[in-house]
């Protein structure tokens, strides 16, 4: 902006507001039908004057916050969130055609066992790409609460528990656990074969062919004794050619839940006008309240240490000693480093086009399964007021759970260890926090929302 | 005179064009960014001792993070760096390093190790992340052909 024009146009408007024109005259005579641009002159240097009036003493009114308050501000502002990171393990990550195969399988309840399930129904597009549920609810109960995927391409690992160390391998898991969509790796081959061939293709290169008796039984080496059989009746090769076009569709689910993003929150936009000096107009994005839980957030509260950065989540794993979930006790990340390691689509197996070098979540992966026991991910704050259940398996449902929670830190005997101390906060700050809470609700941008199942 | 025609449309333009500006700074997007000297990183906060000799006998151990400032949240490397009483490099060691946070009672979230050695005597430490802003315990062990230095650095994030 430049300030010498705002400065002349509020002069220029001063004739406008002279006594002898303002108070002699009636409006009708100032806006003289037959000198029309006066009228217009008059008038928009009128609005100019107050427009730039207001926009000096915006200026003026002092910040609320210090240097440190305004760094951490800046932190946690949308406008800092960099470009989704690389994945080396998926080298279709970022090509449209992938994204655009990937969001038509997501939504395809061919890809689940009964036929009625899809990858969107319990990641709704409209609940934030989550369910509303405590646990997942597929084929029968899971034992967590469903994840939002939205800011899921910028975590080096996957789940609560981090077993799954790519979006890609993410997405696979799912679809042949029993209880999400219960279907097998060769059932999914089919569906590709039979609905998707010539897109698939011109994405992945020829499918291998497997002879159309074998695949007529579901297969897969982790399904029930049945599955596993027809997976054992495959020959190595046609094995090999199924995990292919599985790992092809696990990669073009990502490609897909890649592109999606959140639109600036009214805490972005609050922020965006606190880092211009636009204090007067901030105040309007964001209340006392709502400010005051701002403050605590990135102060007393602590709770930057863990939901830090733009996406309110630094993606590591901590011990908050919660109550367990309907499901009893969950060892979280303690049991994950093994799933990880068995994993054949992991960073280092054969269906991944990383170099080993990058592998940075297998190459250091800490095995100290008593370490981790009960550790759980940080999840994403953005949108948390609208995807309540909370906790790893819904344990809390509210924001206030959450913060009686946080707030008194109780000694658990399992696990052992806690990464939570009491924060002694008063009801007052405790609803101040959530009032906060409630300003990172954005919509989804979702670029491949019309895309459709193929018939 | 014979220009006073254009003097209302002129100042019509000027008021449109100041109204413009004062509109583009209210209503500014919150994806732009604002001008700001500087962005501070939040991980820059001030640390207690980035490196620091430990005299041992016979061993003097000094660590070094190899990205400053020094990230929370990004894997990056370490050097250790070992030396003999004499101020001279100690080549072939093995070295152990690992952190925890003293305050919340955890170490690291992946298992740094060494991963060559590209100096005498300068180790390379590759996987290491902080998991976590807040005060950390560095522990540095280096195992020199039987004769074992550890020393204890201190780190806020």
């Amino acid at each position: 902006m430049n300030p010498t024009s705002e400065q002349s146009s509020s002069e220029v408007a001063g004739p406008s507001n002279r006594p002898e024109q303002s108070s002699s005259r009636s409006w009708g005579r100032v806006l003289n039908r037959r000198d029309p641009w006066r009228a217009a002159a008059l008038v928009t240097l009128s609005v100019a004057g107050a427009l730039g009036v207001f926009v000096a003493s915006n200026r003026l009114v002092p910040s609320p916050w210090n240097d440190q308050q305004r760094a951490a501000l800046r932190s946690l502002w949308i406008g800092e969130l960099p470009p989704v990171p690389e994945d080396p393990s998926n080298r279709f990550a970022d090509d449209p055609r992938a994204a655009r195969l990937g969001a038509r399988l997501f939504r395809d309840p061919r890809l689940s066992g009964n036929g009625a399930l899809a990858c969107a129904s319990c990641h709704k597009p409209e609940l934030a790409f989550s369910d509303g549920l405590v646990v997942a609810h597929g084929i029968e109960d899971g034992t967590r609460n469903t994840p939002s995927i939205v800011p899921a391409a910028y975590s080096p690992t996957y789940f609560w528990d981090g077993r799954r160390d790519s979006q890609w391998a993410q997405a696979l898991s799912p679809l042949e656990n029993a209880r999400e969509l219960g279907s097998t790796r060769t059932a999914v081959f089919a569906v590709v074969q039979q609905h998707y061939r010539t897109e698939f293709e011109e994405i992945f290169g020829p499918l291998t062919p497997v002879s159309a008796e074998r695949l007529a039984r579901p297969g897969s080496p982790l399904g029930d004794e049945a599955a596993r059989a027809a997976w054992r009746a495959l020959s190595a090769e046609e094995q090999k050619a199924v995990n292919r076009a599985f790992a092809n569709v696990g990669k073009a689910l990502a490609a897909y839940q890649r592109t999606l993003a959140f639109e600036p929150s009214r805490f972005d936009r609050y922020v965006s006008h606190v880092l211009r000096g636009n204090h007067l107009i901030a105040n309007v994005l964001l209340n006392a309240e709502e400010r005051a839980g701002l403050e605590l957030f990135i102060g007393k509260a602590n709770c930057t240490l863990c939901h830090r950065g733009p996406l309110f989540t630094g993606h590591e794993f901590f011990a908050l000693g919660l109550p367990f979930g309907s499901s009893g006790p969950d060892p979280g990340r303690g049991a994950a480093a093994q799933l990880l390691l068995q994993d054949p689509f992991n960073c280092i197996g054969d269906y991944s086009d990383a170099k080993r070098e990058t592998c940075w979540e297998l190459r250091f992966l800490s095995e100290d399964a008593l370490a981790f026991l009960a550790n759980f991910k940080t999840p994403s704050l953005r949108n948390v007021a609208a995807t309540a259940p909370y906790m790893h398996a819904g344990q809390f449902a509210d924001l206030n759970q959450v913060l009686d929670h946080y707030d008194r830190a109780p000694s658990v005997p399992f696990p052992e260890h806690t990464d939570i101390r009491p924060l002694h906060l008063t009801e007052e700050e405790r609803a101040q926090l959530v009032a906060f809470l409630g300003t990172l609700t954005s919509e989804v941008r979702d670029p491949y929302a019309d895309a459709r199942a193929a018939p | 005179m014979s220009l006073a025609w254009v003097r209302w449309p002129l100042l019509l333009g000027v008021g449109v064009v100041s109204i413009g500006i004062a509109v583009r700074v209210l209503v500014a997007g919150a994806a732009d960014t604002p001008k700001s000297p500087q962005a501070p990183e939040s991980s820059a906060l001030p640390t207690l001792a980035e490196s620091k000799t430990v005299r041992g006998n016979p061993l003097t151990i000094r660590v070094d993070s190899v990205v400053r400032p020094i990230p929370v949240g990004v894997t990056h490397q370490w050097a250790v760096m070992v030396q003999s009483a004499d101020g001279s490099a100690v080549p072939g060691c093995s070295v152990r390093f690992d952190a925890t946070m003293p305050e919340h009672g955890h170490g690291l979230p992946l298992t740094p190790h060494t991963t060559g050695e590209p100096a005498a005597g300068r180790y390379r430490i590759e996987g290491v992340r902080f998991s976590m802003g807040g005060y950390w315990r560095l522990n540095v062990a280096a195992d020199c052909d039987g004769s074992v230095q550890r020393a204890d650095f201190e780190l806020r994030l």
